[in-house]
């Protein structure tokens, strides 16, 4: 279960097939149903504002130049854009050298997580649904998960963070993608 | 799927492969559909969290036009459609309402500034002080972000619907920039003058009171009551604080003469300047000077509320030694929600205000005591 119903996933792989023959409405109409959620993502990430502006522009340029090599059989758009921009924005922590303090506050961030808003194009029972996700993990599948995604974070820098076994951290990250997995099969 | 395949998969994504990894586990979903479909659901699903985990962030049109704006000038030059010239003008819509709000700072920045008290002296001049309310500032010329609720649902067009291209949303954002640097420099210079302002100000003040010879002035200043309650204070007797001998008091050399005719009136009252006033929408605030030669007090007042018909703004002193108020007039009502100048005379024989008090009283009663609310206080 993504974010977007079946109707706007089908309607966003249209709009790259149209990027990639040079439609720049497309792009627009892309950037206006991402901008928010890729926004999300990158401040996730980064601290810096202006890293997080830059990157999601990154994103969406890159998006223009690669629609080309887009493969719907790899992902929907929204995956495809999503790591776009997490790569993107795992790429300037590194260059920040910022790694080590993001670990170190990660305890302090997960404490501090804000209340996710809808983005302007979700449903509130999308919404729910997507925040059901999260409890349906457990808290170390989430934690495993997120110092990954949002830290990049090597399985090695996990279990030195989270204090546990490399093969622990294995299974927890394996356990919870299968589980996300079971999640968005229920409710497709 | 096998667990080996989820690691693989989810190592892929994050980039955690080394090269020859990396192009291994691309071919092998090249050559398996199976596969390719289960990288597939990995994929969605760790978007789903990633989406699920962090917050969208909202995003003004105002933010949203121009993070747009900036891809669109990168993403050239690819092959554009060409413009609908029917609607050329629907995207100018959002640049023409900066320009509009940047348009209107500069008019404030350019409109007359207060007005100049009754009369024509030295002592007078310290009036002009009204100028100074033109620091009131409107908070700059960038539109107001909106809520990200409102974030139009129409992807691919401006916010009244016309097609957006590239090309007109790189030059709209370049002007944009372009009047952003103009009020940027201008906001530069008004505070420039607004310094010179000040410089000018006190060596006028030092001009009455040393080349005309005043006599000696009591200044003070006036704040509203909740800046007076907590003791705080503009520092506006910094205009004259190389001038004072003892605290309020601007002394000066008493043998060079007085002031010239400043149109005394018949009974206490207060004598608006004239000009016109600014409009503020800051705290009130005002400073007096009193010319004890001729009894005559002058207020540069600042940032009035807005008064209702029924009511008026009481200025009230109380001379040093006296116990009790004495009204002096009420404040003209042009300057009601603005800033002006007025002065005021007290009857031979009063000493030197030791207090200056402006309350809010109702225009018919004339109460002989302050009454109504305190809207300025001072010292």
């Amino acid at each position: 279960m993504l974010p977007f119903d079946a109707d706007a996933l089908r309607q966003h792989r249209t709009w790259v097939n149209r990027m990639a023959s040079g439609d720049a409405e497309a792009l627009t109409e892309l950037h206006h149903a991402y901008v928010s959620i890729l926004f999300g993502i990158a401040r996730r990430i980064l601290l810096d504002p202006e890293d997080v502006r830059e990157v999601v522009q990154d994103t969406f340029v890159k998006a223009w130049n690669q629609a080309a090599q887009y493969r719907p059989e790899r992902g929907e758009v929204s995956a495809w854009l999503v790591f776009m921009v997490r790569n993107a924005a795992i790429d300037r922590l590194r260059q920040r050298t910022r790694r080590a303090h993001a670990v170190a506050g990660l305890a302090d961030d997960l404490a501090g997580d804000e209340a996710v808003q809808p983005a302007p194009h979700e449903d509130a029972e999308r919404r729910d649904l997507l925040d059901q996700t999260l409890t349906e993990l457990s808290p170390e599948q989430r934690r495993a998960l997120e110092l990954a995604f949002f830290n990049g974070c090597s399985q090695h820098e996990i279990a030195q963070a989270m204090s546990a076994p490399v093969g622990n951290v294995k299974n927890y990250l394996r356990r919870g993608l299968l589980k996300l997995r079971q999640l968005a099969s229920r409710h497709d | 799927m096998t667990d080996d395949f989820t690691s693989d998969a989810l190592r892929y994504l994050l980039g955690e492969m080394d090269p020859d990894q990396h192009r291994a586990f691309t071919e092998r979903m090249a050559r398996d559909p199976v596969a390719a479909q289960a990288f597939k659901d990995c994929a969605d699903s760790l978007t789903q969290f990633a989406v699920s985990a962090a917050a969208p962030r909202p995003v003004s049109e105002f933010e949203r036009e121009a993070n747009l704006a900036a891809i669109l000038a990168r993403a050239r030059p690819v092959a554009v459609p060409v413009p609908n010239r029917r609607h050329s003008w629907g995207g100018l819509a959002w640049p023409i309402a900066a320009a509009f709000l940047v348009a209107l700072n500069l008019l404030q920045f350019f409109s007359p500034r207060g007005g100049t008290p009754a009369g024509n002296t030295p002592g007078t001049s310290l009036a002009v002080a009204s100028a100074a309310s033109a620091r009131a500032t409107t908070g700059g010329g960038t539109p107001a972000p909106t809520p990200a609720g409102s974030t139009s649902t129409s992807a691919g067009t401006s916010s009244n619907g016309t097609p957006v291209t590239p090309d007109r949303l790189a030059a709209e954002f370049a002007r944009l920039e372009e009047l952003r640097r103009d009020y940027a420099t201008l906001k530069q210079a008004r505070d420039s003058l607004d310094q010179q302002y000040n410089v000018a100000l006190q060596q006028l003040a030092r001009r009455a009171l040393t080349e005309q010879g005043i006599g000696r002035l009591a200044a003070m200043e006036l704040v509203d009551a909740n800046s007076y309650a907590r003791g705080d204070r503009k520092g506006l007797m910094n205009l004259a604080r190389d001038l004072l001998t003892e605290p309020g008091i601007v002394a000066v050399d008493p043998g060079r003469g007085g002031p010239s005719e400043v149109g005394v009136s018949e009974t206490p009252s207060l004598l608006p300047g004239v000009g016109t006033p600014s409009t503020s929408p800051e705290a009130p605030y005002a400073w007096s000077v009193f010319d004890e030669k001729d009894n005559r007090g002058y207020l540069n007042l600042y940032n009035l509320p807005n008064v209702a018909p029924a009511d008026t703004l009481q200025v009230w002193v109380k001379p040093a030694g006296s116990g009790d108020f004495q009204p002096v007039g009420q404040v003209p009502p042009q300057y009601y929600g603005k800033s002006g100048s007025v002065s005021y005379e007290l009857p031979a024989g009063n000493a030197t205000p030791s207090e200056v008090l402006i309350t809010l009283e109702p225009r018919q009663s004339r109460p002989a005591r302050p009454t109504g609310p305190v809207v300025l206080r001072g010292p």
